[in-house]
């Protein structure tokens, strides 16, 4: 397969342009609401910090299909590692 | 015999590349949080496990997996690997990754090395696809199969300082179970007896910089006219890939010694310079 250098460059600028936007996006407005262990108050949670609760395991699905939290207080260290 | 002129970043290329395993070294101040700033809520774009003790930063293969496990588009590590791809491709690969550092040093060994057939490479997609997408979303993190089960690096990086650390501390030792143990000890093997295995076969971080490596900004260049067909960029080649075919391979980790070569016909290059040519037939 031959690739002129334009479109290389064209590809890379397109490739660079939407990974800024998804970084953008994800660090600037997206969040999701996490619900806490014991009550049913969402709270928006920003994806910076859903990587951080992920990273521990203090994050599931629950039956119902909600993000909750897994603890309270002190983070657990449970993650698949 | 005539030597091709070479490009600015080449030049600076060149003085570097006796000196990748400082930089690789040095880069450990960044990834092993010596200042214990434990930034897990920002991914790094390197193979490094977040449950390290010694950890910066995320490692976005976890964060990826985890996300596809909780039914989330991870937007801020695929951005993020997307872009940095798109700027240096597999050179992050060859250059800073703290996982390619290991497998660089034991590779420094002498000990016999057995050579992997090029198409293992793409064994990479298999556990992207599979072992950080589809066995997460399908069916979350308690399968067997999630990439953090069977990663090499939580195993060395986390599981190796909790036993050593319990053992230190006069308590239960945590024992990890027996398939991440069959995991830690072949990966040790296989790093004595071949090149960068993890990351020729399985990492799925370089399978993602790998597939930009042909559009990213910092590109490798053949000039065409200046090869003589030596062969000496494939002697130079650790890794089995015929850098005067493909340049811009996706198995290539940009160690750049092909660079080296007598006529200086491979070198590195911006996208953007006047000198790329026409990317050559694969």
């Amino acid at each position: 397969m031959t690739m002129s250098i334009k479109l290389r460059q064209q590809v890379m600028i397109a490739v660079l342009a939407v990974g800024l936007g998804l970084l953008a996006w994800g660090a600037k407005f997206h969040a999701q609401p996490v619900f806490s262990e014991n009550n049913d108050k969402g709270l928006l949670t920003a994806e910076s910090k859903l990587i951080k609760e992920v990273s521990v395991g203090g994050v599931a699905r629950d039956p119902y299909g909600k993000l909750r939290m897994t603890y309270t207080g002190e983070a657990p260290q449970s993650c698949p590692t | 015999m005539s030597t091709a002129k070479q490009s600015p970043i080449q030049k600076v290329v060149s003085r570097l590349i006796a000196w990748r395993t400082a930089i690789q070294s040095l880069f450990l101040l960044v990834w092993l949080d010596p200042l214990n700033l434990r930034m897990h809520t920002v991914c790094a774009p390197v193979f490094h496990c977040y449950a390290c003790p010694l950890a910066t930063f995320a490692c976005p293969i976890g964060v990826i997996a985890q996300f596809s496990a909780l039914h989330l588009f991870p937007f801020i590590a695929i951005g993020l690997l997307i872009a940095v791809g798109a700027l240096f491709g597999s050179i992050i690969c060859g250059w800073i990754c703290p996982f390619g550092l290991l497998q660089d040093l034991a590779a420094k060994v002498p000990t016999p090395r057995l050579k992997i057939p090029q198409w293992m490479g793409y064994f990479r997609y298999v556990v992207l696809l599979g072992a950080v997408l589809a066995i997460p979303y399908f069916f979350g993190e308690n399968h067997p199969l999630f990439i953090c089960r069977i990663c090499p690096a939580g195993g060395i990086e986390k599981a190796l300082p909790d036993i050593v650390s319990a053992a230190i501390a006069g308590n239960p030792i945590p024992w990890p179970n027996a398939i991440k143990i069959s995991i830690v000890l072949a990966f040790f093997v296989a790093i004595f007896i071949t090149i960068r295995p993890w990351c020729r076969i399985f990492c799925p971080l370089g399978a993602i910089f790998g597939l930009l490596n042909r559009f990213s900004l910092v590109t490798m260049d053949l000039k065409e006219h200046q090869c003589t067909q030596c062969g000496r960029c494939r002697t130079l080649c650790t890794y089995g890939i015929q850098p005067d075919k493909q340049p811009n391979d996706h198995r290539c980790i940009r160690c750049l010694e092909c660079t080296q070569c007598g006529p200086k016909a491979l070198q590195t290059t911006l996208l953007f310079d006047d000198q790329p040519q026409e990317e050559n037939k694969a």
